[in-house]
């Protein structure tokens, strides 16, 4: 198993700063939290770590080699579980799985085992064979889980993978990539929600306008800003305003009427 | 004093729920031909309506040279307009139902768009008034597009050969010609919409869902065909005469009602003083027009009463299933599965490798569901119907008959249009945003991959072409003849693919569109050389055939095939999988380019 490492990433889009000199590490066995706002460029991030976006400047590195070397090999390891799940909508669930299992070259009756596997885990058994177009977000949402996990990957990355998924699969899907690390898989698990970063990674990274403000684990955060939970640190390093005073403002907005 | 409006500041009129909704409903038709919601409208919107204006106006002013300087008599002029307004006729009404047949699933109210719509402020009815007051404004576009100037130039230039026309007689013709069109028009779009809301209420929405891309698809080949088959169709009509079959033709009766309505303008004019030559032309077609004339009121009854009946039934059925507004159902399950068997068979006997077999069903799922390929390859499947008919109108058909040029060469014409439509699909991007999937998921087989999607149009497009030959040639030709043609023909098949395939280096249907820039350019000399082509192989055919010795054109393929394969494979290939940030040019996807 090997790290995955990221240099100095820098990433601008016509000229606008979107990630901002992003180092960071993730090792096997380990789930790093990426945390921020929106628009701070954790999805960039991302998909730079992924290769599917070429950094502007910095290099993201695997087993020691930069991952543009060989970018087949490297996705031989990766899965990535992306924040916006498109996928063919003309395909049903299962054909979407089939497709791509015998992209990644999966054997056809491991492959099939596997599909029947994760759609019956996922409750998706009954409309494996509908379109996807007629399935919701949240169903959309396992397909793409199940496609990241089909074939095994040492690497896994998660940008914000509990978007539309049912409180149950929520749930189960915190236990697993627990699990998925207990088995030596390196984690990035990117989301908006707090308590579930909490729970579930053992270190964060905090991102703020493309800048990593923090990158600790979370005793160590808790500690370093005396805050008693992650949500108490991330108010700290990235919440400038006041949140009442903007709801306040919000409102208020909301009841403008005509004269 | 009132206080000026600021400019950019709409009429409220213009801010109506409805006027907004309808306007919104005529952006989605555009939308229909895009591969990418950045792409500018209004540009498409200018070379659609400048090339629908440019052709007309050239079809009418072509069609109607030869009035100016022709000293036609009235008579000549009766017969001979009869070709050009059944053309007239035929191009108005089968162009506005393939326009509507092409906007299939635009024509009725989206079940996203109620989705959306349904929750805001705005009554049902409006939402429904403003879909159909879209779907009237563009028939109307388009009719009012195809017949404006041929109602101003055919008239005009016909009534030059007449100085003895009184001049009220040609705002008359004018109007009567655009009228008929219009007419027309109006009936081939209201058909097509009659068609798909009756199936809707008859089947119901689930059911119309499996049946729809079938139906469109049937629709779109047999229009298209009949656009293409209109020039030489539209021949002699008065000497065919409007008896048996002819007289359920609805061109027919549209032109009967015209020539009820106008007819008179020309047969009728007062004779002026002729050669002996004129004069005893001008008696023959005088009396040949004269005996089809009575014929002209019961084909008119005919149009008034399809005409009637076609917006009764479009409008009554329309009106029914709008009644609610579609729900976001999902389709019935298991549909996909009775394909299972199929699947074993070609996972054993067709595509082995997992990556072909990616490619194989990868192709034949964006084929058929996808609408924008499913519509590209109806209209190569209308375009290889035609040229088949063409040919067949020429050539011996009766059992026993010898292999023929005219007869064989229709099997490569069918599939080699198919084949050229499949080739242009597979660089049309079946989802660009999905595309990351495969990206994520690529090893870099776009070999196997590729032997995959070619394998998938040998089974959907090629064997289909052939199966659909086979009983006229086992008509025509016996049984051993004609299984002998659907083997060369497959073999003649898989050289073509090979050679449409020969220079493509891009993973199919996943990379943006680029429309080549001297495509207009190229499409003239590359139609010469498959017709060409097509013919030399029917003719080597034909000589096999005769001796009974199909060795020499077997062995020509294999050379040809191993020649194409050789060079394939000496290309330098890369999997130029292109995702983000793709150069502007690809937005549209210029179909007609």
């Amino acid at each position: 198993m090997a790290d995955l490492r990221a240099h100095h990433l820098t990433k601008h889009f016509n000229g606008v700063l979107v990630v901002k000199d992003v180092s960071l590490t993730i090792r096997p066995g380990e789930v790093v939290g990426y945390l921020g706002p929106n628009g701070s460029g954790k999805t960039t991030t991302a998909r730079m770590l992924a290769g599917l976006l070429d950094p502007s400047s910095g290099v993201v590195e695997y087993n020691g080699r930069n991952i543009h070397d060989d970018l087949i090999a490297f996705r031989r390891q990766l899965g990535y579980i992306p924040e916006e799940p498109s996928l063919y909508p003309f395909l049903s669930g299962r054909e979407y799985l089939q497709l791509i299992g015998r992209l990644r070259q999966l054997p056809e009756t491991l492959l099939d085992k596997k599909i029947d596997g994760f759609l019956d885990l996922f409750g998706l058994h009954l409309a494996a064979d509908q379109s996807i177009a007629s399935y919701s977000k949240g169903m959309r949402q396992k397909i793409v889980i199940s496609s990241a996990l089909l074939h095994d990957p040492a690497v896994v990355l998660f940008d914000e993978p509990e978007t539309g998924l049912d409180v149950t699969t929520t749930m189960m899907l915190r236990h697993f990539v627990r699990l998925l690390a207990s088995r030596g898989k390196a984690i990035l698990y990117s989301s908006h929600i707090l308590e579930v970063v909490e729970r579930v990674c053992d270190r964060v990274i905090v991102l703020h306008k493309g800048d990593v403000v923090a990158d600790d684990s979370i005793e160590r955060l808790r500690a370093l800003m005396s805050r008693t939970s992650l949500e108490g640190v991330f108010a700290e390093l990235v919440i400038r305003d006041d949140p009442e005073q903007m709801a306040r403002d919000l409102a208020d907005v909301s009841a403008l009427s005509f004269p | 004093m009132t206080p000026r409006r600021r400019s950019g500041q709409a009429t409220p009129w213009l801010r109506t729920p409805y006027v907004l909704l309808t306007k919104q409903f005529l952006r989605q038709f555009l939308e229909n031909d895009l591969i990418s919601p950045e792409a500018d409208r209004t540009q498409l919107l200018a070379v659609v309506g400048a090339l629908a204006i440019s052709l007309t106006l050239f079809i009418s002013m072509f069609m109607s040279a030869k009035f100016i300087g022709a000293f036609l008599t009235p008579g000549q002029a009766a017969v001979l307009t009869l070709d050009d307004k059944f053309f007239y006729l035929s191009l108005a009404m089968i162009a506005t139902a393939l326009m509507a047949a092409v906007q299939w699933d635009a024509l009725t109210i989206d079940p996203r768009d109620a989705g959306i719509l349904e929750p805001l402020p705005v009554s049902a009815g409006t939402i429904r008034r403003a879909k159909l007051t879209a779907v009237a404004v563009l028939g109307g576009a388009v009719a009012v597009g195809l017949n404006l100037f041929p109602s101003v130039v055919f008239p005009w230039l016909l009534s030059i050969s007449f100085p003895q026309m009184r001049i009220v007689a040609l705002p008359g013709l004018m109007s009567a010609h655009a009228v008929m069109t219009f007419a027309a028009a109006a009936f081939g779009y209201l058909a097509v919409i009659a068609i798909r809301e009756t199936l809707t209420m008859v089947l119901g929405r689930r059911g119309f869902a499996i049946a729809s891309p079938w139906v469109q698809g049937i629709l779109i080949v047999v229009l298209g065909s009949a656009l293409l088959m209109l020039p030489p169709s539209s021949r002699r009509i008065a000497q065919r005469g409007f008896d048996d079959w002819r007289a359920t033709s609805p061109p027919m009766w549209f032109l009967g009602a015209y020539e009820t309505l106008a007819g008179g303008v020309v047969a009728d004019l007062p004779r002026k003083e002729m050669t002996t030559r004129q004069a005893t032309n001008d008696a023959t077609m005088s009396e040949l027009y004269a005996r089809r004339r009575p014929q002209f009121p019961a084909l008119a009854s005919r149009a008034t009463l399809a005409f009637a009946m076609a917006l009764v039934i479009a409008w009554a059925a329309y009106l029914w299933n709008a009644r609610h507004l579609p729900a976001l159902t999902a389709p019935a399950a298991g549909g996909r599965r009775r394909w299972r068997a199929g699947e074993r068979f070609a996972n054993a006997l067709i595509v082995h490798d997992g990556t072909a077999r990616a490619g194989f069903y990868f192709t034949l799922a964006a084929m058929w569901r996808s609408k924008t390929h499913r519509v590209t390859l109806a209209g190569a499947a209308a375009a290889g119907f035609a040229m088949v008919l063409l040919a067949l109108s020429n050539a011996d058909v009766e059992p026993g008959a010898r292999p023929s040029l005219r007869l064989l060469v229709t099997q490569p014409l069918l599939y080699g249009a198919l084949l050229v439509g499949f080739r242009h699909i597979i660089r049309v991007p079946a989802e660009l945003r999905a595309n990351w999937g495969f990206q994520l998921a690529w090893r870099e087989r776009d070999r196997a991959f590729i032997t995959g999607v070619r394998r998938a149009a040998l089974v959907a497009l090629v064997l289909p072409a052939l199966a659909v030959l086979l009983p006229l040639f086992i008509y025509v030709l016996g049984t051993q003849s004609a299984l002998l043609h659907a083997a060369l023909g497959l073999a003649g098949a898989i050289v073509f693919l090979e050679l449409l395939l020969v220079t493509y280096e891009k993973v199919p249907f996943t990379c943006t569109y680029l429309p080549s820039e001297n495509m207009k350019a190229l499409v003239p000399i590359y139609a010469v050389a498959f017709l060409i082509g097509a013919a030399n192989f029917a003719r080597m055919q034909v000589q096999a055939m005769i001796s009974g010795d199909p060795t020499g054109i077997l062995i020509t393929l294999a050379v040809l095939f191993v020649g194409l394969r050789v060079a394939s494979l000496r290309r330098v290939r890369r999997p130029l999988v292109e995702f983000d940030e793709a150069p502007s040019t690809f937005q549209r996807l210029g179909l007609h380019t």
